[in-house]
C-alpha cells in the first residue's frame, strides 16, 4: 500500500476513530493495526505512538488473512498503559472493556479514555441493550452513529423494512464513506441477530448499493472485503426467508466466480454456508463433494491450538470425536512447549472423560479411562475444576478403589516442583470421592482423609487462595465431617494433629478460623487425649487475644469449641482443663456488654462443681443480677430470653435467680387476663418447656429436691389453664407483634404453646387438666388446627397417653403424617383389639392422604394384623393411581406391599 | 434588653441541654444563659457577625435571613449496647404507592417481631426464635404515605426502644404526585403532635420553618423516627433540598421547590463508653453534586461550610449519611446475556468526595445508607441499596446477593490513580460499597432487605489494625401469603444455617 493511500486511510480514521473503534470488527488486521495508530496518536494528542506501547510485526499478503503479533513495551505514562491495554482488548476480539483510573489520565488530545470505552459498549450492543447517556464528542460520525442505532432500536420491530432503511437515509449521508457502508451492514447485522431477516435483507441490499459506489484505492481491500460479508449475509438472510436452496444456489454463484485474489473471503468463509444450504435444500440424501475451503491457521503459533473444536464436540455430545480432538491439541500444545494452555485444555479434557464416564457407567466399565481422566486433572493443576465434574456415588463406587486413591498420591508426590498444585487437586478429588465412597470401602476413605489430614498439617494457610493449601485442607475435611459423619473416626489422630497444629502455627485467623470449625465438627469423634489437645489449642489461641480489642472472628468458633457438649463432659472429668474454659468463656462473654443472657447460655450444661467456684461466682454476679432485674420487666419483648436464661444455669442464677424467673413468668402469664397482653407473651412457651425439662437439673444445682421445685410450679400450672381459657375466647393472645397488629393468631406460636402446655402439665403429672382446656379451646377455629398439630407432636414425642381414632380419622395430612412413627410404636405395644383399631384409623388415613414412604410400615402392619382387606377398594384403587405418579423409588418400594394389601400376592 | 424564656422556644439543640434565661443586645446576636449543668457555661450564638435574631416570631430555629440554611439538631437518647452498627436497607421491587404501606410495615414487623418456628421435638437444636437489633433502617424516597406513618407511629408509641427508620414520605398513595403541599405538611405535623409519647421538641425546628413557607409551594420530605432509650417516640422531619431532574416540572403541582432546612440527629448512647452517633438524614438528590436554586446550597457541603446555623456546637463528625433514594442506577451489559448494573457516577463521585474532600471535612468518615427501588416507575432500571463504607476492605468471600464495587487502586500499581472497579483481588482499597444484587434473587418478589453490620463505625475504628469492616450480611425477600393478603419476610437462607 503506497504513503499516499495510507495517508488517505489515516486522514479518514483520525476524523471517525471512535466509530470505528465501535465496528472494528469489519477491519483486517492491517487496517485495525492503522486505526489503533490513529487512536493512540489522537487520545495522546501525539505523545504516545503504537511504538511506544508494542512492538509488532504483521503478515503481509492477502489483506483479510493478516496476523498481527503485538509485544508489549513497558509504557511511561498512565495514559499510555490504559492505551496498551486498549489495544491488547481490540486484538483479543472479547469485547472486553479495559478498566480506566479515575483520574489523571484524560488524555491532552480532550477525549476520555471512557468515551472510547463508550464507543466499544456501543459497538458491542444489541437492539435490546439499555439506552446509553448521549456521547460527549465532536466526531460527527459517531454523533450519528450512535443516534441511528438509538433510533434503530426503538423502532426496529414497529417499522417496516422500507420505513426503517428510508430513517437512516439521512444518517448515513452524514457519515463519510467507508464508514457509512460500515454502518449500515452493521444494522443490518444488528436485525439479523433480532431475526428481523427482512430488514437486515433491506438494509443489507443497501449496503450492496454502497459498496457498489466509486471509493478511493485506499479502501479497496476494505469494501472488497465487507462486500463479501454482505454476499454471504444476504444468502443468510434467503436462507431464513426463503429457504435454503435459494441461499445455495447465491452461494454456488458467488463461489464460482470468486477468485482468490478478488473474494477470498468469499472461497474461506461461504463454502461451509453452501455446502450446508445444499444439504439443506435436498430433497433426498445428497451426494456432493466436499469442497469446503480448508484454513490451516498459524500452525506454529499456540493460540491455534486452544480445543475450540473439543469444546464443539464436547457440548454436543460427540465423546470420541471430542477426545480426538482434545489430543490433537494437547499433544500440539506440548510440542509448542506450552505448560499453563495446556494445563487448562488437560483439565477440560478431563472433565469431558468424567462426564463420559458418568454417563455410561451402568453399561461400561473404563477404568483406564479413569486413571487417565485423573492423571490429566491432576496434572492440570487447576483445581476449581474438580467441582464442575458430575460426580455421584455409582461413579465412585465403580472406580475409586485403593489403588486409585494410591495412584492420585503418588502421582500427586512423583514431581517435587508441582507438589502444591497437584497436592490442591487431589484435596479435592479426595474430598468429593469421600462424600460419595461406599462404606464397603471403608479403608479407601480412610487413606483418603489421613492424606487430606496430612496436607492440612503439613501446608501454609494464606488469604491468597492459591497458597492456601492447608486451610483449604482443613475446609474439605470439615465438610467430609458434615456429610459423611461416620468416617470421622478414621482420621482422628491426624485430623486432631492438623487442628492443633494450625491453632498453633496458622499464618493468618482464617487458618485459625478454618481449624476451629472443623475442630467443632470432630470434637464429638475425638479420643479423650484428641479432644485434651484441641481444647488446649483453643485456649492458647484466645490466651493471645485481647477481649477488649472488639469483636475477632477467631471468637466465635473458638467459644463453639469450649461450649461444644464433649467439652462441657470433660472439663467435667479434668477440673483444671474445666476452669480454665469457664475462665476463658467468662472473659470473653462477659465483653458482651448487655447480653448477660449469653453467658448463662454459653455456661449451660457445664458442670455444676466448676460453677460453684467463687471466682466464678463472684465474676457471674454483676450479670445475673442484671438478668434478675431484667426478668421482672415484663413489659419488655426480651423478658422471655431473660427468664428463660436464669434458668439454663441454676447453678449461677441461684434460688433467688429461678425464682425471679418463675415469678417473671407468671406476671407474663398473668398479662393475659388483661386488655392489653405483654409483648412477650406470645414466646412464653420457651421457659416452659425449660421448666417442664429442667426441675432435675434445677433441683440438683440448688441441693433440693424436685418436690420442691414442683411446689413452685404448680401456680404456673394455674396461669396457664388460665392462658388457655382466655384465648379460646381471645386467640389473638398468639398473635406476635405486627404492623398493622395481626388480626389473627400465629399458628406456629399456637402449636408451641400447646405442646408446651402438654410437656409442662406432664412434667408436673397433671396432664388431663391441660388436655381438658385444650379440648375446649378446639371449639375456637382459629386454635383447633395448631393444637391438633401440637398433640400429633407431643404423640410423637413420647406421648403414650390415649389415642383417639376418631380424631386420628379427621387429621391433615401435615398433623397426621407428624404423628404416625409414635402412633406405629404404639400399635405394637398395646393389646390385638386395640391394635387393629388403632391400626385401622392409620389404614384408612394413610390410603386417604398417601403415598409417603412410612405408608409401607402401617401396610405390613396392618397384614400382620390380617385388616388389610378392610378397606373399600374404591379408596385403594385411587392410592395405586396416586402412587403411579410418585417417582420411582416411592414407587419400587411400595408397590409389592401395596399389592399383598390388595391380595394380589 | 432582656427576655425571659418564658414565651420564647429555644432551638430544639438547646432545649435538651440548657435551661434558663436568653439575653440579646443589639447588634450582637443571642446569648443564653445556663444554669447549671449539664454544661454549665455560655452558650453564645453568632457573636458579633449577624443581627439580632427574630426569636420573637419565628422562634425555636435561628431564622437570620442572611443565613443560607436554617437549622435544625436534635439529640436523642439511644439505647446501644455496642460499638457495631446494624443497618438494613429495604428495596421495594416496584414504585407502587399503593403497595409501599404493606412492604414499609413487613419490613418493621420482621425487624421488631421474631418470626417462630415450629417446635421440633426430634431436631438436633431446638430452634427459638429471636429478635434482630437494628439501628438503622433506611427506606427510599416518596414511600410511605403520611396517614400510614401516622398510624404506625401511634401502634410504636410507648412501646420498647427502637433503632431508627428512615422513610421517604409522601402524601397519599396517588402514584403521580409524591410532594406535599404545606397544608398536608401542617396537618402531618399537627398530627404527629397529638402521638402520645411523642417529643414534642423535635418537631419544632420543622413547624418554625414550615410556618415560614409560603402555603403555595411544594416540597418532598423525610422522616427519621425512633423510640429513644426513654420510650419517648422521636420523630424528625426533614425537607429535600436539592431538587432532581424529574421535580423540575413546568407544572407548578409538580415543581418541587428546594428547602433550606439543615437537619442533623445525634444518637447519645445511654453507655458513656460508646461513641455518639449524628446521623444526616437525605432525600436522593441531596446527596449528589447537582446545580441547586441557589448557589452553594447542597446539604452535605452545607454541614461544613453552614455549620452555625446548627448552633455553636455542631457535631463535630456526620457519622452516618441516611440516603432515601428513587434514582436511576446505570445498567451495563457486559457481554449478551450478562447484564450488571451499578451505582451511578454521581453517587460514587459524592462518596469519594465525602472521603476525601476538605470541603467535607465533617464527612470524612461518614458511612452512606441507601436505600432505593429496584425498578424505577418509567420502568429504568434502580436498586442497589446498601451501604458505602470509606474503610479498606479485608479479603472476604461476600454473599452472592450483594455486589461490591471497590475504591482503590491495584497493589503493585506504583503511582496508579484510585479508582472504582468490582475486581477486589490485587487491590489496596480505601472503601467499598456494598448493595443488593437485583440478578440474584430469582423471580420478582414485592421487595429485598438487606442487613448487614458495620462492625465499628470509621470514626471509632483504628487506622493501625486491620478491621473487618462489614459483617453478618443477611438477606429478605417479601412474600405474599398463599392467600395474597399478607406480605413477609424471610430469609431465604435461614433454614441452612
Amino acid at each position: 500500500m503506497s504513503d499516499d493511500t495510507a495517508g488517505v486511510r489515516t486522514h479518514h480514521f483520525r476524523n471517525n476513530w471512535l466509530t470505528w473503534a465501535a465496528l472494528h470488527h469489519f477491519l483486517s488486521a492491517s487496517l485495525l493495526r492503522e486505526l489503533v495508530a490513529v487512536i493512540v496518536r489522537e487520545m495522546s494528542n501525539g505523545t504516545i505512538s503504537l511504538q511506544d506501547l508494542f512492538e509488532d510485526s504483521i503478515t503481509t499478503g492477502i489483506d483479510c488473512m493478516g496476523v498481527w503479533l503485538l509485544r508489549p513495551l513497558v509504557p511511561a505514562t498512565l495514559l499510555g498503559e490504559y492505551l496498551q491495554d486498549r489495544v491488547r482488548a481490540f486484538a483479543w476480539q472479547n469485547d472486553g472493556s479495559v478498566p480506566i483510573p479515575s483520574r489523571g489520565i484524560t488524555s491532552q488530545g480532550g477525549t476520555s479514555p471512557s468515551l472510547l470505552e463508550q464507543a466499544i459498549r456501543v459497538g458491542a450492543a444489541d437492539l435490546t441493550w439499555p439506552a446509553h447517556d448521549e456521547p460527549v464528542t465532536d466526531q460527527l460520525s459517531f454523533r450519528t452513529f450512535f443516534g441511528g442505532l438509538r433510533r434503530l432500536s426503538g423502532s426496529f420491530r414497529s417499522s417496516a423494512p422500507t420505513e426503517l432503511l428510508a430513517s437512516f437515509n439521512d444518517t448515513l449521508e452524514l457519515i463519510e464513506p467507508p464508514l457509512a457502508l460500515a454502518v449500515v451492514k452493521h444494522f443490518g447485522d444488528l436485525c439479523a441477530d433480532a431475526d428481523e431477516w427482512e430488514k437486515a435483507e433491506v438494509l443489507y441490499t443497501e449496503a450492496v448499493k454502497r459498496a457498489s459506489l466509486p471509493h478511493h484505492a485506499a479502501w479497496s481491500s476494505l469494501v472488497s472485503s465487507v462486500r463479501d460479508m454482505i454476499v454471504q449475509s444476504l444468502a443468510t438472510a434467503e436462507s431464513r426467508l426463503y429457504g435454503p436452496a435459494r441461499s445455495a444456489a447465491h452461494l454456488a454463484e458467488a463461489l464460482n466466480s470468486a477468485s482468490m485474489q478478488g473474494s477470498p473471503l468469499i472461497i474461506a468463509n461461504a463454502s461451509v454456508d453452501e455446502l450446508t444450504a445444499s444439504v439443506a435444500a435436498a430433497d433426498r440424501i445428497p451426494m456432493f463433494r466436499d469442497r469446503r475451503a480448508t484454513i490451516l491457521s498459524p500452525p506454529l503459533l499456540q493460540d491455534s491450538h486452544n480445543g475450540a473444536g473439543a469444546l464443539r464436540s464436547w457440548a454436543g455430545g460427540d465423546f470420541n470425536d471430542a477426545y480426538r480432538q482434545f489430543w490433537a491439541a494437547l499433544r500440539r500444545q506440548i510440542a509448542l512447549g506450552s505448560s499453563a494452555e495446556s494445563g487448562a485444555l488437560r483439565a477440560l479434557y478431563a472433565s469431558s472423560l468424567f462426564g463420559e464416564l458418568a454417563k455410561k457407567v451402568t453399561t461400561q466399565y473404563q477404568p483406564e479411562a479413569f486413571r487417565l481422566a485423573t492423571s490429566l486433572l491432576l496434572e492440570s493443576g487447576r483445581d476449581t475444576a474438580v467441582a464442575q465434574i458430575p460426580w455421584n456415588e455409582t461413579l465412585v463406587g465403580t472406580y475409586v478403589d485403593q489403588s486409585c486413591v494410591d495412584s492420585v498420591i503418588s502421582r500427586t508426590d512423583a514431581r517435587k516442583g508441582s507438589q502444591l498444585e497437584r497436592n490442591r487437586v487431589a484435596v479435592e478429588l479426595f474430598g468429593h470421592w469421600a462424600a460419595l465412597i461406599g462404606l464397603e470401602r471403608i479403608s479407601v476413605a480412610k487413606t483418603m482423609l489421613r492424606r487430606i489430614a496430612g496436607v492440612a498439617l503439613t501446608s501454609s494457610t494464606s488469604i491468597y487462595v492459591p497458597s492456601n493449601l492447608g486451610g483449604r485442607s482443613l475446609e474439605v475435611l470439615r465438610q467430609i465431617a458434615q456429610k459423611r459423619p461416620e468416617l470421622r473416626g478414621q482420621a482422628c489422630a491426624e485430623v486432631s494433629a492438623a487442628i492443633v497444629e494450625k491453632l498453633r502455627n496458622a499464618e493468618v485467623w482464617t487458618g485459625w478460623t478454618a481449624a476451629l470449625e472443623t475442630a467443632s465438627a470432630y470434637v464429638d469423634a475425638f479420643s479423650e487425649e484428641q479432644l485434651k489437645a484441641v481444647i488446649e489449642g483453643t485456649l492458647s489461641l484466645l490466651d493471645r487475644i485481647n477481649p477488649e480489642a472488639g469483636a475477632s472472628p477467631v471468637v466465635r468458633p473458638a467459644l463453639n469449641v469450649l461450649i461444644s457438649e464433649p467439652t462441657r463432659s470433660l472439663s467435667g472429668r479434668v477440673m483444671d482443663l474445666g476452669r480454665r474454659i469457664v475462665a476463658t468463656i467468662l472473659r470473653f462473654g462477659l465483653q458482651q456488654g448487655s447480653e448477660a443472657a449469653r453467658v448463662l447460655f454459653y455456661l449451660h450444661n457445664f458442670d455444676s462443681a466448676l460453677l460453684r467456684d467463687p471466682s466464678i461466682v463472684d465474676k457471674l454476679r454483676e450479670p445475673v443480677a442484671e438478668l434478675r432485674r431484667r426478668s421482672q420487666m415484663t413489659n419488655s419483648s426480651g423478658v422471655v430470653e431473660n427468664i428463660r436464661a436464669l434458668l439454663l444455669a441454676p447453678i449461677v442464677s441461684g434460688e433467688d435467680g429461678v425464682k425471679d424467673a418463675i415469678n417473671g413468668l407468671d406476671l407474663l402469664l398473668a398479662s393475659a387476663e388483661r386488655e392489653v397482653p405483654n409483648m412477650g407473651l406470645p414466646l412464653a412457651y420457651s421457659p416452659l418447656l425449660a421448666l417442664a425439662e429442667g426441675q432435675k437439673a434445677i433441683a440438683e444445682d440448688l441441693s433440693t429436691n424436685v418436690a420442691t421445685v414442683r411446689s413452685w410450679l404448680n401456680p404456673i400450672l394455674e396461669r396457664v389453664v388460665s392462658v388457655w381459657t382466655v384465648a379460646k375466647d381471645k386467640p389473638l393472645l398468639f398473635a406476635m407483634f405486627s404492623i398493622p397488629p395481626a388480626t389473627r393468631p400465629d399458628p406456629a406460636v399456637i402449636h408451641n404453646w400447646a405442646f408446651a402446655s402438654i410437656v409442662f402439665a406432664a412434667s408436673l403429672g397433671q396432664e388431663q387438666r391441660v388436655q381438658k382446656v385444650l379440648a375446649e379451646a378446639l371449639s375456637q377455629p382459629a386454635l383447633a388446627d395448631s393444637i391438633a398439630l401440637a398433640r400429633a407432636t407431643r404423640s410423637a414425642a413420647g406421648d403414650d397417653g390415649s389415642i383417639d381414632t376418631t380424631a386420628i380419622r379427621s387429621e391433615n395430612r401435615e398433623t397426621f403424617y407428624s404423628a404416625l412413627g409414635r402412633r406405629l410404636v404404639l400399635v405394637q405395644r398395646i393389646d390385638v383389639l386395640r391394635a387393629c383399631e388403632v391400626c385401622s384409623a392409620l389404614l384408612d388415613q394413610c390410603l386417604r392422604l398417601g403415598p409417603r414412604a412410612i405408608d409401607a410400615a402401617v401396610f405390613v402392619t396392618a397384614l400382620r394384623l390380617e385388616i388389610g382387606g378392610d378397606t373399600p377398594e374404591s379408596m385403594r384403587s385411587e392410592y395405586v393411581r396416586r402412587l403411579q405418579e410418585q417417582d420411582r423409588d416411592l414407587r419400587l418400594s411400595l408397590t409389592p406391599v401395596v399389592e399383598m394389601l390388595m391380595g394380589r400376592e | 434588653m432582656r427576655h425571659s424564656a418564658r414565651g420564647l422556644s429555644l432551638p430544639t439543640a438547646v432545649t435538651g441541654l440548657f435551661t434558663g434565661e436568653i439575653s440579646t443586645r443589639a447588634g450582637q446576636g443571642v446569648t443564653i444563659k445556663s444554669p447549671g449543668p449539664p454544661c454549665g457555661r455560655e452558650l453564645r450564638y453568632a457573636g458579633d457577625l449577624f443581627r439580632p435574631y427574630s426569636f420573637s416570631k419565628l422562634g425555636e430555629i435561628i431564622m437570620d435571613e442572611r443565613l443560607k440554611f436554617k437549622g435544625s439538631l436534635l439529640r436523642w437518647p439511644m439505647a446501644r449496647s455496642s460499638r457495631s452498627y446494624r443497618v438494613y436497607v429495604v428495596e421495594p421491587n416496584e414504585y407502587s404507592p399503593e403497595e409501599h404501606a404493606k412492604v414499609f410495615n413487613a419490613a418493621l414487623t420482621a425487624l421488631v417481631a421474631p418470626q417462630v418456628p415450629f417446635i421440633d421435638p426430634f431436631a438436633p437444636h431446638r430452634a427459638e426464635p429471636t429478635s434482630r437489633y437494628f439501628d438503622l433502617v433506611t427506606f427510599p424516597e416518596a414511600f410511605l404515605p403520611k396517614d400510614e406513618l401516622i398510624s404506625t407511629l401511634t401502634q410504636l408509641s410507648g412501646g420498647e426502644p427502637l433503632g431508627c427508620v428512615h422513610v421517604g414520605l409522601r402524601p397519599n398513595a396517588n402514584r403521580n404526585h409524591h410532594l406535599f403541599r404545606v397544608k398536608e405538611l401542617s396537618d402531618l405535623v399537627e398530627a404527629l403532635f397529638r402521638l402520645p409519647s411523642i417529643e414534642r421538641t423535635d418537631l419544632r425546628p420543622f413547624s418554625t420553618w414550615l410556618g415560614a413557607q409560603p402555603s403555595n409551594r411544594l416540597f418532598n420530605i423525610g422522616c427519621l423516627f425512633t423510640i429513644d432509650s426513654g420510650r419517648r417516640l422521636r420523630v424528625c422531619l426533614h425537607p429535600k433540598l436539592v431538587r432532581s431532574r424529574f421535580e423540575a416540572n413546568p407544572l407548578h403541582e409538580d415543581h418541587m421547590t428546594e428547602a433550606d432546612l439543615l437537619t442533623l440527629v445525634t444518637l447519645s448512647p445511654s453507655d458513656p463508653a460508646l461513641f455518639s452517633v449524628t446521623v444526616q438524614p437525605l432525600i436522593c438528590s441531596d446527596a449528589l453534586q447537582l446545580s441547586t436554586d441557589r448557589p452553594h446550597s447542597r446539604p452535605m457541603d452545607a454541614v461544613n461550610t453552614d455549620a452555625f446555623c446548627l448552633g455553636d456546637q455542631p457535631p463535630d463528625h456526620v457519622d452516618v449519611v441516611s440516603v432515601a433514594t428513587c434514582s436511576p442506577q446505570m445498567e451495563s451489559q457486559m457481554s449478551k446475556g450478562d447484564r450488571r448494573r451499578c451505582w451511578h457516577t454521581d453517587f460514587t463521585e459524592s462518596f469519594r468526595r465525602a472521603a476525601s474532600d476538605d470541603l467535607l471535612a465533617r464527612h470524612h468518615y461518614a458511612v452512606f445508607v441507601l436505600a432505593n427501588f429496584r425498578n424505577l416507575p418509567n420502568s429504568q432500571p434502580g436498586g442497589l441499596s446498601g451501604v458505602f463504607i470509606p474503610l479498606p476492605s479485608r479479603k472476604a468471600r461476600y454473599p452472592d446477593f450483594v455486589n461490591v464495587l471497590y475504591y482503590g487502586r491495584p497493589k503493585d500499581a506504583e503511582g496508579a490513580e484510585n479508582r472504582w472497579t468490582d475486581v477486589g483481588e490485587g487491590l489496596s482499597s480505601l472503601g467499598q460499597v456494598i448493595s443488593l444484587n437485583p440478578f440474584a434473587s430469582g423471580s420478582p418478589r414485592p421487595a429485598y432487605m438487606l442487613g448487614l453490620t458495620v462492625g465499628k463505625l470509621p470514626r471509632d475504628t483504628t487506622p493501625w489494625k486491620p478491621t473487618a469492616p462489614l459483617a453478618d450480611f443477611e438477606f429478605h425477600i417479601a412474600s405474599y401469603d398463599s392467600r395474597s393478603t399478607t406480605l413477609t419476610f424471610t430469609n431465604p437462607g435461614a433454614e441452612n444455617e
